[in-house]
């Protein structure tokens, strides 16, 4: 769900504009939509404790910004405080503001984006373009994991053989740790490239296989990207993006025009990944009403999907 | 290469191989067949050849040496090796799956066909998702098989594919290949030392010692080979075996053939009309010693949004006494270890461990203990924190028959060897309390022999010993008392045979054997002991 079942290229689109879109505005209605909708995604794909936990450093940094941006710019004209050099406005605070929640907003989608590709999902993209890289960064994706656990464990084991406390580290055993886990590691290496011969992997006739597939599902949340993609390019086009903070906060007349597409564009495009859940629920609930409509033998029911199923026992 | 015409698929004839700059031939003028649809054991002693032999077959694999005489094999060998996790290339278990395809060349809809059909003949639909670094070794030892078997070779060489495996496990891999064998009729050739679970499966057993082929034939004659030659690798045999062969000895009544599996083997004891005539020997007396080492409601969690591994587990260890603590995978067996050698702090709870004694704790894996360049230096590493010389040394590595190869890399020694060699860097730190995380894990019968005799000696030296196994028959053997880990807690501690011979599941294979036949046998060794009318 969350459009982790969908192919890479269509997430990769879809976050790319996302991102593209929240960095390059300063508007304040887009950037305080891009920053809901990706706090909301995220409470939908990661436990509420941790998205706190992210919340507890995001916001110090949004406020660091807007006090930084408060005291370092002077174009604004409503003046809260001015002492010597020092001025502080209304403007400047609301520029900082925005522009810290916009960089919030930024690193919640990377995280969204991260939860909904996975390790190896991005590589699926290249696998056919770059078949020698995206095995390499493949196989690293494997080795870092294994190293760090195996260097965990050559320190316990050594500990544990001598019966030492942890006390201060000494250059003298990391040495000897980093001894043991190149020692260990090569060993492995060459094993590894045993197997990889014995699967004839030197044959010359490798033609990588990425695992993904286009399928009909892919074409909605692509042609979504795409349609509210350009609404907010024609919003723009017509002007409708424009937003002042200095000397006062305004929207300029020109932006008149292109504002409601500008706005509905953006919010279709934030909304994405939201309605595509709502959708897949929605049509599970119809079809699981019209299965008890039909209610179906118990050997028929026994071989339907569990989701499915689940409804109607 | 290979001749079409026979119902050979790999002919072996005079094959000689000598490793470079090495004067003695590793293997001596082997000629053997293997047929079509054949699973076939190889066997023999640690260091007999068999790694070499196997490797020799497989043309990518093959060691570099001087060669005489012929190898006739099929190009389309697949090849599983002993470690789980080193073999695997990619990070998730469908690539892994497409790896050898996709070397082939093949195209996706092929290759998703045949990962379909493997996960399916497998069992394993549900995990073909999961990065690799989330299986435990059993599930990388099965993909490792699946892996090789997507590719539809005509033979599947494995070298001791279950060496690091849990005995859960073991079955588990076993049961596999009998089915891929039984199913699919692919050739099986399979190096193992686990005799029990796999000479009731083979149809042919090749039998290295020293690089010479000594036996090839069937496997109940090879039971009966090893028998009556005597030959010290008869140790190795079933339980079941031994049992039998022992009892129709002892009553007059040999039959011509070995009996290899359990129920075969009461089947025949049954027929025996056996009379007891001696009790069954007692235990070793244990003295109400004290206890060196007290852990008192300990519970363990690696996280605090994690479970409990460990809760509220109380456990005494005796002075002077050899304990093992059994327990399922994934129980807190090593967890428990590391808490008592206190490389890890208990979550809450108290240990107690009287002064001046010292601690020492051998982990699962002796490569983490490696830095040196040869056997010699590796054991020497730590002597003045141990404060030995080299004639201790050689004692102990001589207790374990190292000496010989003292001047090997650590990492040119076999399984055992290694297991072995990071028991002896423990004992040379003579720690006052030996704490041992699966002592047995991948050693031969042989070796576990010297193991056994060397935890005995060290117990009348004064030392404490507790170990942590799966292995009931090791632990039956060796320790004086045993503990069974359920649940995060320990729900039984007794007297070694006591626990043996109540339980009726989780014993060993002697009393499996003879359970209800000749009451009280729980170890071999206590055949010695009795006798008959």
């Amino acid at each position: 769900m969350m459009m982790k079942k969908h192919h890479p290229g269509v997430v990769l689109f879809y976050y790319g504009s996302v991102l593209v879109l929240t960095m390059a505005t300063r508007h304040p209605a887009v950037t305080l939509l891009s920053f809901l909708f990706s706090l909301i995604l995220r409470f939908r794909m990661e436990e509420t404790r941790k998205v706190g936990h992210s919340l507890f450093y995001l916001l110090p940094m949004i406020l660091m910004i807007t006090l930084l941006n408060g005291l370092y710019s002077d174009r604004g004209m409503t003046l809260l405080f001015s002492w010597g050099p020092i001025t502080l406005s209304v403007e400047g605070i609301l520029y900082g503001l925005i522009s810290g929640i916009s960089l919030s907003a930024v690193i919640l989608w990377f995280q969204n984006y991260h939860d909904t590709m996975e390790s190896g999902r991005f590589l699926a993209v290249l696998g056919k373009r770059l078949p020698v890289i995206s095995m390499m960064v493949s196989m690293i994706f494997r080795a870092i994991p294994d190293t760090l656990e195996q260097g965990r464990e050559i320190e316990q084991s050594r500990r544990a053989l001598t019966g030492e406390r942890r006390g201060k580290f000494q250059m003298k055993h990391g040495v000897t740790l980093l001894t043991i886990l190149m020692g260990w590691s090569m060993e492995n290496a060459i094993e590894t490239a045993d197997a990889m011969k014995a699967k004839a992997y030197l044959s010359d006739k490798r033609i990588p296989y990425a695992g993904i597939r286009r399928s009909l599902r892919d074409l909605l949340p692509l042609l979504l990207t795409l349609g509210s993609g350009a609404l907010v390019l024609g919003g723009v086009f017509l002007g409708g993006a424009g937003f002042l903070y200095y000397p006062f906060m305004q929207i300029p007349q020109r932006a008149e025009r292109g504002f409601f597409l500008w706005l509905a564009g953006s919010t279709l495009l934030f909304l994405l990944p939201l309605f595509l859940d709502a959708l897949d629920w929605a049509l599970g609930q119809l079809r699981r009403q019209l299965l008890r409509e039909v209610s179906p033998d118990p050997f028929v029911l026994q071989l339907l999907p569990h989701d499915l199923k689940a409804g109607v026992e | 290469m290979m001749s079409q015409s026979q119902n050979n698929l790999l002919k072996v004839e005079g094959l000689s191989f000598t490793y470079p700059g090495m004067e003695e031939e590793t293997l001596i003028d082997l000629f053997f067949e293997v047929e079509k649809g054949s699973f076939t054991l190889l066997c023999g002693p640690t260091g007999s050849g068999k790694t070499t032999l196997l490797r020799a077959l497989k043309e990518e694999l093959r060691p570099t040496g001087d060669y005489l005489g012929h190898i006739l094999a099929p190009p389309d060998i697949a090849f599983v090796l002993q470690d789980p996790s080193n073999q695997i290339v990619m990070d998730r278990v469908w690539h892994e799956l497409a790896f050898g395809l996709e070397n082939m060349g093949l195209s996706g809809k092929v290759i998703e066909r045949r990962i379909a059909e493997i996960a399916h003949f497998f069992g394993i639909e549900h995990w073909i998702n999961r990065p690799i670094s989330e299986l435990s070794g059993g599930e990388k030892q099965i993909l490792n098989l699946a892996s090789s078997l997507i590719l539809n070779p005509s033979l599947i060489i494995l070298d001791e594919p279950t060496a690091r495996l849990d005995p859960v496990a073991v079955t588990r891999f076993l049961s596999l290949l009998e089915k891929i064998h039984q199913e699919i009729g692919t050739t099986i050739l399979l190096s193992e030392h686990r005799m029990a679970d796999v000479l009731p499966l083979v149809n042919q057993v090749l039998y290295l010692e020293e690089g010479h082929l000594l036996y090839d034939g069937e496997p109940r004659a090879f039971a009966s080979f090893l028998l009556e030659g005597q030959i010290p690798f008869s140790k190795s045999l079933p339980a079941a075996t031994k049992i039998v062969d022992w009892a129709e000895a002892a009553t007059g009544q040999r039959r011509s053939l070995p009996a290899l599996s359990v129920p075969e083997a009461r089947k025949r004891l049954n027929g025996l009309d056996l009379i007891l005539m001696t009790e069954r020997p007692d235990a070793i007396k244990l003295t109400e010693s004290d206890a060196v080492l007290k852990a008192k409601a300990l519970s363990y969690r690696y996280k605090s949004d994690l479970p409990f591994v460990l809760e509220e587990l109380s456990l005494h260890l005796l002075e002077q006494s050899i304990h093992a603590v059994l327990g399922g995978n994934g129980s807190g067996k090593s967890t428990l270890l590391y808490l008592m050698s206190r490389v890890k702090s208990p979550t809450s709870g108290k240990l107690f461990i009287e002064e001046e004694k010292r601690v020492g704790l051998l982990t699962q894996n002796a490569k983490a203990l490696f830095s040196k360049d040869r056997l010699k230096d590796e054991l020497m590493e730590l002597h003045q924190l141990g404060q030995y010389g080299e004639e201790e040394m050689e004692k102990i590595a001589g207790a374990l028959s190292l000496l010989p190869l003292l001047s090997r890399h650590p990492y040119d020694l076999s399984g055992g060897e290694m297991q072995k060699a990071a028991l002896a860097k423990l004992l040379l730190l003579s720690p006052d309390i030996l704490l041992l995380d699966e002592p047995d894990r991948g050693l031969d019968a042989a070796s576990k022999e010297e193991v056994i005799t060397l935890l005995r000696k060290l117990r009348s030296e004064g030392k404490t010993i507790l170990f942590v196994s799966h292995d009931l028959n090791f632990t039956a053997r060796v320790a004086d008392r045993v503990s069974l880990l359920f649940n995060g807690q320990i729900v039984v501690t007794e007297n070694s045979r006591s626990f043996f011979s109540e339980n009726n599941f989780y014993t060993t294979d002697v009393a499996r054997v003879t359970r209800g036949i000749l009451p009280g046998l729980v170890v071999l060794e206590d055949l010695d002991a009795k006798r008959f009318d």
